[in-house]
């Protein structure tokens, strides 16, 4: 099994995993237990136009995804808390406004797209180094920003109105988990590609939920089992000579169903 | 004697539906008010008023002379629903501590953690500290909710149909702790079932988009029979139970 450890491409790819699991195990601890699931699928895919517009302006499109990805994240909280459209259509609306958006840059792009369906579908293979340090930023980012704020978020995802009541700037801590959504969807795009983002976002986060009543060790625990999970299925997507990211994800729903089934035969109280 | 709530001329409509018209009231302080008054009369609208989660179109709301939003950290505030998933991972001290928030970035002292006990064993929930607040059951979680409005010591305490889940038992006790707070506290209670008002209660208001009446308990017979449009019978809680004036 170690021996494809020898292939540099193979050691970007383990990383690129770890990276990743980081970034899914803590922000999606909070898209579990605040139920902003949707909200995040919507955030996914809305970063493929931030791709169409980085390969449109010739900048490496995960590095455009950035700003793109944080902005639409911000829109579709400011859309749900300000105007009366009703929540999930916004989310509908921008889903799909992004996806579109992407598509056209490239449209408008000159010359070829070479890699237009890692970005869809995941190529943890070819994540270059500089990806990489992008995606260790980014995992700093968030970890500071989590641990700075985790009174404000943990309060926000229970009780968002007492929060209000309490002093809080609820909104301001919204966006910026949302934000914090944006920045762990670029971390991600480049490992499962923006289809399946909302997987690993969604999947370590409700396997450990069932683990522990405490939000810090969820989060833990999500980290490592996401780790687990994706060089699993890393593994065996070498071993069978199959798509990465999809690998993964399908692995990942595996360990989720197993762990459920789990829960049900071993407890004694019906939840 | 201080003035808890001043409320002056407060209109406030929702999508041009007028929900509350012209409502003038004044609260004393360490006095214990009940607004009754219909479903959709205005009463959560009135409360959010007053907390600063909504700005009223007409008029104004001063607690103490400040505005709401800076009255914010003197308030405390039990609301009708909170909704959360079952398996929120929270437990009772974390649930009741959140109700001392400093600020951003602050963390919260021992002195918060001991007022977060203190005010559990206050409203009887000492021992389940650790108990996640998906396990516990209705009148248990209103306790925990209420020790969460109390834990700041607020000067003004807002309850929002409190009875809801409680059973007829645990009503009498809650009334009882009511009457201590009041001692310490102004106390407004809003609620649509007219049987709840109790004995502690000092005086009523009755709200259906505009105040009808505000005065003492055994007068508010006929207000309410204007709030609701039907003759009614007040049954006060206490033991033995009084049946007030029927109009």
């Amino acid at each position: 099994m170690l021996e494809i450890f020898q292939y540099s491409f193979m050691q970007n790819a383990f990383l690129s995993a770890i990276l990743a699991s980081v970034a899914c195990g803590v922000v999606g601890s909070y898209v579990v237990i605040k139920r902003i699931v949707f909200i995040s699928g919507g955030i996914s895919h809305a970063a493929f136009g931030g791709v169409g517009l980085g390969y449109f302006l010739g900048l490496n499109p995960v590095l455009a995804a950035v700003p793109f990805t944080v902005f639409s994240a911000i829109i579709i909280g400011l859309i749900n808390k300000r105007m009366d459209v009703s929540e999930d259509t916004a989310i509908g609306i921008l889903w799909s406004v992004g996806m579109a958006l992407g598509i056209i840059f490239i449209n408008i792009t000159p010359g070829y797209a070479p890699d237009l369906l890692s970005y869809l579908f995941g190529s943890i293979l070819t994540v270059p180094l500089g990806d990489l340090y992008l995606m260790l930023l980014l995992d700093l980012v968030i970890l500071v920003t989590v641990f700075l704020f985790q009174r404000e978020f943990l309060s926000l995802s229970f009780d968002e109105e007492y929060s209000t009541v309490v002093g809080m700037p609820a909104e301001a801590m919204y966006l910026m988990l949302l934000s914090l959504v944006a920045l762990s969807v670029v971390v991600l795009i480049k490992v499962v590609g923006v289809i399946l983002i909302i997987a690993l976002l969604t999947i370590p986060a409700a396997i450990t939920r069932n683990y522990t009543n405490r939000l810090g060790r969820m989060m833990l625990y999500s980290v490592l089992l996401g780790i687990l999970l994706t060089f699993g299925g890393l593994y065996l997507s070498y071993v069978f000579n199959l798509a990465s990211g999809a690998t993964i994800v399908l692995f990942m729903a595996l360990a989720f169903l197993l762990s459920s089934l789990f829960k049900r035969l071993t407890s004694q109280h019906p939840i | 004697m201080e003035t808890a709530v001043i409320i002056k001329n407060l209109s406030f409509y929702y999508q041009q539906k007028k929900v509350l018209d012209h409502v003038n009231l004044q609260v004393p302080h360490k006095s214990f008010l009940a607004i009754i008054g219909p479903n959709g009369g205005g009463k959560s609208t009135l409360f959010r008023t007053i907390l600063g989660l909504i700005k009223p179109q007409e008029g104004e709301v001063k607690v103490f002379d400040h505005s709401p939003v800076k009255a914010r950290n003197i308030m405390g505030y039990l609301p009708q629903h909170v909704s959360f998933l079952p398996d929120f991972p929270i437990n009772v001290l974390d649930t009741v501590l959140t109700g001392r928030y400093h600020g951003l970035l602050k963390s919260y002292h021992q002195e918060d953690r001991d007022s977060a006990f203190k005010v559990l064993k206050e409203v009887g929930m000492d021992g389940l500290e650790k108990r996640q607040i998906g396990g516990l059951s209705g009148g248990q979680l209103q306790r925990v909710f209420l020790a969460r409005a109390l834990v700041r010591n607020p000067k003004l305490l807002l309850l929002d149909e409190p009875m809801a889940s409680v059973d007829p038992q645990m009503q009498y006790s809650f009334y009882q702790l009511l009457d201590q707070l009041k001692k310490r506290m102004t106390i407004i209670l809003v609620t649509h079932d007219v049987g709840a008002v109790s004995e502690q209660v000092d005086h009523i208001a009755c709200l259906n988009q505009r105040l009808f009446y505000h005065g003492p308990v055994d007068e508010a017979a006929h207000g309410l029979e204007e709030v609701y449009g039907c003759p009614l019978e007040l049954i006060s809680h206490g033991i033995p139970h009084r049946i007030l004036r029927e109009h």
